[in-house]
Order: structure tokens, then C-alpha cells, then sequence
């Protein structure tokens, strides 16, 4: 390839280049104020038998994305989600993991078609949540702050 | 035949059978990839598959999972003097056999899962894509059962992912990646998605890292358009560690290379007394051990992301040492995710030989010398080595599918055909070209 037809070929790819940068910059303006509630009222909840009191967020994240299989105290873990879409796993998703509800799916779809995983069970909502973490000690799971009982205890995210 | 210090005839036959084969050079693969279709497999989905249904309410099915993934893509190369391959695994591609082609990148696959105990589990996934003679035929990538001895080590046997990249599990889900394919200059060079064998899998949390090694055994069976290439004596060995956004990775392999189809070029060379049996002893493929050694890094901050993959290949063969990587990185802004990756499959052998020294022959075994040698510098031109530049779009807009669109600027590089096929009159090695893709992906 000689030099002249080189510069048309970066020249042409610096346009496209452009060309990305503009749509990323209009795009910019339509990206939607997300619909994420206050982080402070969804907590991390374990049953009042557990002997966890905190997580670090590192840690919580690698037990819902299926990277680690124990609790801080080293016991084998349960970790519980909400159903898909709830105003209360965009919250936790958005709060504890980082990340849109979106990238954990497609975070799970490389997990699962390994044969490696399978993503925590899904429970209908809060009260759901309540019944089995407290019936549990391996079980953690996440509701909204309002909604705490006796039987639980709101583990502290560090 | 091995015995006799000059016997040109069947060197001769083999070199010039070669180098009319219009295919060979093309067709000449990095190495292994896929066996070919196992139509019982689906039989035994189906079987799976009715058995869950009948038996929804019951414990059976609780323990019966199935999902799959798909890609409808089409694409369309500027190139119109060749086609554009993914790998060598392929028949044809966009290009000079298809102005829009649909089989680079569409496919579906199932993938069922069946959990027996706690620590026992099986494992069949189903994939129909355009195969080798550019049919769809389902076939097995994957058919496995796994034991976990602990929650953190597991042991697994059967048909087994072949895990040499980073995104080795998940290269066929483009659902799960950023771009329409992953970068064909370092993929392509091992298109193998799965192994016959046996591994181990063990799994720690160190602090706030968490770390697994694995380490896998076995062999592969792949069909390329030009013949088979099989592996044994594989073994391979990969960490990964991961703390929050990052990720790294660092993977080895080796095996033995098994094929019969460049035979008659080699046979020929050895049939040139000592000269010649060095340069066979050098560049024969059968039976050459190849290592593969591969570093990965990626970092998600969620609103954009990067990742970076090397990988270092030694032949000991014809087939040669490379060196080649990626760096993509793309920002997440609502459900558009742009992005863009610069790829570069870089020669560090040579890519010509001078071989026999036609001028000591006597004048009548010249002509077999000849084309035994413009054989031999065929193959070695032949090694993919090209650059690509690409940029692209995924728009997630609904749960589990995707719309992709990519355009790579694609650069053969030193005289080499690059990841083209099929070349037609007019086709100039060592050219550029443009690819165009759309691709609709889902997971369900």
C-alpha cells in the first residue's frame, strides 16, 4: 500500500471516527434521567440468626454476579433477588452492584452459557424477600428500608 | 520412500497438485475448530425439553433449566474480490460469493441444563451456524457433566469449552459482548469453541479479589473446507482474578497438531536428501507442537469500559509465530453503547524461505525444487497478518435483545491475504477493505 493511499484510508477512518464522536455527543442529550430511587432505602438484609453484620460492596457484588460463594463469616451463601425490572432491584443494582439492570443481564448471559452458574433465585417482592431470609441463615437479600422486621438484621455495606 | 536421497516425481506431483488447488492457500487454517454435527443431540433437547414439560409442577423440573442465545446478522464487504471470513472454519463469507452475506454471523443455540444433586450437573448446548460445507447442521459444542467436590472446586468431563480467550465461553453470545464478533486477527487464530476432555476448576476469594484457576485436558476434532486438523496432548492452564471493575486474565496451552493434508508438500521435500529434510523437519505441520499463551485485562466502570487481549502463538510449523491483540473501549449511555477496537495480528517469523537450492540440483529435478519451494513460501504468505480498525453501536432496546451495527477498516498486512478466502481474479494480497455488519442479538 503506498503512502497516498494510506492517507485516504486514515482519513476516511478519522471521518468515520468523526462521524461516532458527534452521534456519542447527540445521544449524550437523550440519555434518560434514570428512574433509580434513593439508595439509602433499599438495605441489605440477613436473618437475625446470621452472624453477618456487614459486607463490603466488593463483596456483596461478587455474590450477585456468582463470582463467590460465601458470606463474609465463610459460610456458603443464598444470595435472593427481586424480580427483574422492580423499582427495588434498579435501586439495589444501580446502589450496590453498579451497573444497569441491563449489563447484569448481559453479564449473565456470558455466565450461564458456560455451564458455570445460574443467577441468585427471584422472589416476587419485599415480604417475599422477609420469609426467606429469615427462615435462613445463608440467605442475603435486599428491601426496602421501611420494610425491616425483628426477624432480620441490615447488614452494614461498607 | 523416506530412504532414497532424491525421489522428485512424488514431491513434484504433490507441489504442483498444490499449488493448482486454487483453495489451498486460503483454506491453509490457524488451527482447530469445531466436529462436525451430532443431529442426536437435538433429539435429546427435544426429549429434555418434553420431559420438563410434562412434568412441569413436579421436582424434576425444578432442576431442569434451558436458555439459549442468537444472532441474525448480515454483512457486506467492500472487497468484492474475496470473502471475508470470521475464521477459517468458513466456507465462504461477504465478499466475492455473496454481496450480503448472512452466515458469518447468524446462529442460534439451546442450552440445557440439568442439575441431578446439589454437586452433580449436566450440560448440553446445541448450536446450528453455517458449518464447513456451509449447511446448518446442529451439532454439540458443548456435553458435560460436572461434579462439585466443594462449593469451590469442581472437577467436569466431556465436551468442555475451549478456554483460550477471555471471552472463550461467551465468543459465540455476541449478546453477552460488545462487539458483532470478537476480533477476528486475535480469535481467529484458534478457532476451537470446544475440547473433548476433562478439567478442574478451582475458585478463591483473597481480600476483596476474587481468583479461579482452571486446568483443562484433552483434544479437539475440527473440520476446516480443506481437511481436518486435529489436537491431542492438549493441556491448558488460566486465571482469571477479579476486583470489582477489573478484571484480569492470564492463560497458556499446548498440544500437538494432527493433520494429513499438507503431507504429499513435505514428503516432497524430504525426498531432497538432507536440504530438503530440514526444511520438512522445520515447517511440517503433522505432528508439530504449538503454544499458545494469552494475557487479558478489562475495566467496567459500567458507564464505559475497556478491555485489552494479547496472545502469543509459537507454530514450530509452517503455520508460524504471531502475536496478536485488541483494545476495545466503548461508554454505556442509556441503552447505546458505542464503541470502538483496534486489532493487529502481527508475523514474527518469516514469511518467505529461500528452500532448496534449486542451482546444486541437477537441471532435471529443478522444476519439482521449484514448485516445492513456491509451495512451501504459499503457506507461509498465507498466515493471516492484518490490522482492523472498528467502529460500532449496540442499541439494548428490550430486555435480552440488541441491535448491533460495526464497520471495520481492514488492513492486509506484508503481501499477506489476511482473514480473506475464495481470491478471484483482480484480488490484491496485502490490500484494505471495508466490512459492514448489522446483527440483531438475543439472549433468552
Amino acid at each position: 500500500m503506498d503512502k497516498t493511499k494510506s492517507f485516504e484510508a486514515w482519513t476516511r477512518r478519522l471521518s468515520a471516527m468523526i462521524v461516532m464522536a458527534v452521534i456519542l455527543v447527540a445521544t449524550s442529550g437523550a440519555r434518560a434521567a434514570s428512574p433509580i430511587a434513593n439508595g439509602d432505602s433499599v438495605v441489605v438484609v440477613v436473618s437475625a440468626a446470621s452472624g453477618v453484620t456487614e459486607i463490603s460492596r466488593l463483596h456483596l457484588a461478587d455474590l450477585y454476579m456468582g463470582r463467590t460463594t460465601r458470606l463474609p463469616n465463610g459460610l456458603l451463601a443464598v444470595p435472593i433477588d427481586q424480580t427483574a425490572g422492580s423499582t427495588v432491584r434498579k435501586a439495589f443494582s444501580a446502589t450496590y452492584l453498579e451497573r444497569s439492570e441491563a449489563q447484569i443481564k448481559a453479564h449473565w448471559s456470558k455466565v450461564i452459557f458456560t455451564g458455570r452458574g445460574r443467577p441468585p433465585a427471584e422472589v416476587a417482592d419485599d415480604a417475599a424477600v422477609r420469609d426467606i431470609v429469615a427462615g435462613d441463615p445463608r440467605a442475603i437479600g435486599y428491601i426496602d428500608a421501611s420494610l425491616v422486621d425483628s426477624r432480620l438484621r441490615v447488614v452494614r455495606v461498607r | 520412500m523416506r530412504d532414497s536421497p532424491v525421489r522428485h516425481p512424488g514431491g513434484a506431483t504433490a507441489a504442483a497438485r498444490i499449488l493448482r488447488d486454487r483453495n489451498f492457500i486460503e483454506h491453509v487454517p490457524a488451527y482447530p475448530g469445531f466436529r462436525r454435527a451430532l443431529p442426536v443431540t437435538l433429539a435429546l433437547v427435544c426429549v429434555l425439553l418434553f420431559a420438563s414439560a410434562a412434568d412441569a409442577q413436579s421436582r424434576f423440573a425444578s432442576k431442569f433449566s434451558f436458555g439459549g442465545f442468537g444472532t441474525l446478522g448480515l454483512s457486506h464487504s467492500g472487497e468484492r474480490h474475496a470473502d471475508f471470513v470470521e475464521d477459517f472454519t468458513r466456507a465462504d463469507g461477504p465478499g466475492g460469493s455473496h454481496a450480503i452475506n448472512a452466515g458469518t454471523d447468524t446462529r442460534i443455540a439451546g442450552q440445557a441444563t440439568f442439575l441431578a444433586t446439589s454437586r452433580l450437573k449436566f450440560v448440553l448446548q446445541v448450536m446450528v451456524e453455517q458449518d464447513v460445507d456451509g449447511e446448518y447442521m446442529p451439532r454439540a459444542e458443548w456435553a458435560n457433566v460436572s461434579y462439585a467436590l466443594t462449593p469451590d472446586f469442581s472437577i467436569r468431563g466431556g465436551r468442555i469449552v475451549m478456554p483460550a480467550f477471555l471471552v472463550a465461553a461467551s465468543r459465540k453470545v455476541s449478546f453477552a459482548n460488545p462487539w458483532v464478533r470478537p476480533p477476528v486477527e486475535l480469535y481467529g487464530m484458534l478457532p476451537v469453541y470446544s475440547l473433548d476432555g476433562v478439567d478442574a476448576t478451582w475458585r478463591r476469594r483473597l481480600g476483596e479479589w476474587t481468583g479461579s484457576l482452571n486446568v483443562a485436558a484433552g483434544r479437539t476434532q475440527s473440520e476446516f473446507p480443506i481437511g481436518s486438523v486435529d489436537t491431542d496432548g492438549l493441556w491448558h492452564v488460566n486465571t482469571t482474578f477479579v476486583r470489582g471493575a477489573i478484571t484480569g486474565r492470564l492463560a497458556l496451552m499446548g498440544a500437538t497438531l494432527r493433520m494429513d493434508w499438507m503431507d504429499e508438500l513435505f514428503n516432497g521435500f524430504r525426498a531432497f536428501g538432507p536440504q530438503g529434510q530440514a526444511i520438512a523437519d522445520q515447517f511440517e505441520v503433522d505432528g508439530s507442537a504449538f503454544r499458545f499463551a494469552t494475557a487479558a485485562v478489562e475495566y467496567d466502570r459500567g458507564n464505559w469500559f475497556t478491555l485489552a487481549e494479547l496472545g502469543w502463538l509459537e507454530t514450530n510449523s509452517a503455520f508460524g509465530d504471531k502475536l496478536a491483540g485488541y483494545v476495545t473501549a466503548g461508554v454505556r449511555r442509556g441503552p447505546v453503547t458505542p464503541y470502538a477496537t483496534y486489532s493487529r495480528a502481527t508475523l514474527l517469523s518469516e514469511n518467505s524461505v529461500d528452500g532448496l537450492t534449486v542451482t546444486s540440483l541437477p537441471p532435471e529435478y529443478a522444476p519439482a525444487a521449484q514448485a516445492l519451494n513456491a509451495g512451501l513460501n504459499e503457506v507461509l504468505l498465507g498466515v493471516p497478518v492484518q490490522q482492523t480498525l472498528a467502529l460500532g453501536g449496540r442499541w439494548d432496546f428490550a430486555t435480552g435483545i440488541a441491535l448491533k451495527a460495526q464497520v471495520d477498516f481492514i488492513d492486509m498486512l506484508g503481501g499477506s491475504p489476511g482473514t480473506f478466502i475464495n481470491p478471484q481474479p483482480g484480488f490484491e494480497p496485502g490490500g484494505s477493505a471495508r466490512l459492514i455488519s448489522i446483527a440483531t442479538v438475543v439472549v433468552f
